[in-house]
């Protein structure tokens, strides 16, 4: 697993900015800060996390009332359910007909990692940052998002003390599905709450 | 951008911006180890949490903090703070950046 990490075509640091890191690291491993054993434990964590473990609260939620009731009341309380744990309080806001929500860290990239993998470049950036709390539907036309003009649309600002996560609608036509079919729906922009879960 | 001396650099909420570039970039080889070190300085108790990492980025000038890549603060902040609690001197860090160098250039041109 950790092994796939080093794609061939990854950029090797070259400049005294870039080169810190590299040092920092050199220099923790040689005074056994940690080993290399303890970084390829802790990366290979890192990478396991996916949206396919955010995909399983909503599939899940989409198909028991009394799942999504627990969730939408204790997000965190009614992952651990599911043996997951998003690192902070995890609270899930869901989207109606009426009420679209949309999730930033203004300040800083705070985002419910362990559910989603890692944050896009986009969710970090000083543009997505600064407009999504101004201009929302503006900024949700940039993902393709086009919502009708009777919907609110809500914005959550993380905080490494609070997390979100955006509970979709269910797309019509999924009646028949099985968890497995709707977890392949659902997407990490979705969760975020850029985009929606679209009709298969 | 000069016209908010009353916001630390990174409280961006709401201020006017261009398009958002939303292509996608896979974390590289690097990046990891990079957040794998500071979580293990986490685990080690020398760092506290990500509020201490981010007290460090929201003191970065604005041209720092604007020309470096995320990953790039999160070395930088962690630097100044095992500066600060006395693991690793200034003088090692540059040093040992200067035999990185030294490597890079020895086996590749830039």
């Amino acid at each position: 697993m950790s092994d796939h990490a080093h794609q061939p075509d990854d950029p090797e640091p070259a400049t005294r900015r870039a080169l810190l890191g590299v040092a920092l690291r050199s220099l923790l491993l040689e005074k056994r800060v940690y080993s290399e054993d303890d970084e390829r434990r802790v990366v290979e964590r890192l990478e396991a996390a996916s949206p396919a473990q955010g995909a399983r609260v909503v599939a899940k939620a989409w198909t028991d009332d009394a799942f999504r009731d627990r969730l939408l009341d204790d997000g965190s309380a009614a992952i651990a359910e599911l043996d997951l744990d998003a690192g902070a309080p995890l609270v899930v806001v869901e989207n109606t007909e009426r009420v679209h929500n949309v999730l930033v860290c203004t300040l800083c990239s705070c985002y419910p990692r362990m559910l989603l993998g890692p944050q896009p470049a986009w969710y970090k950036s000083v543009a997505y940052r600064s407009r999504v709390v101004r201009e929302p539907r503006a900024v949700l036309a940039e993902f393709g998002t086009t919502l009708p003009d009777d919907t609110t649309v809500r914005v959550h600002d993380s905080t490494a003390e609070l997390r979100y996560l955006v509970l979709p609608r269910r797309p019509a036509g999924t009646e028949a599905f099985s968890l497995r079919d709707l977890e392949a729906l659902i997407t990490r922009d979705a969760l975020i709450g850029v985009t929606t879960v679209p009709a298969p | 951008m000069d016209s908010r001396p009353q916001r630390c650099v990174h409280d961006v909420g709401g201020l006017p911006d261009g398009p958002i570039d939303r292509s996608e970039h896979a974390l590289t080889f690097w990046e990891w180890r990079i957040d794998a070190m500071i979580r293990l300085l986490f685990k080690a108790g020398i760092l506290v949490d990500f509020a201490e990492l981010r007290r460090v980025i929201e003191d970065l000038s604005e041209t720092d903090y604007g020309e470096m890549s995320y990953y790039e603060r999160w070395s930088e902040a962690g630097a100044a703070l095992l500066i600060e609690k006395g693991v690793l001197t200034r003088a090692e860090i540059e040093a040992r950046i200067d035999e990185l160098l030294a490597d890079a250039s020895g086996s590749v041109s830039p």
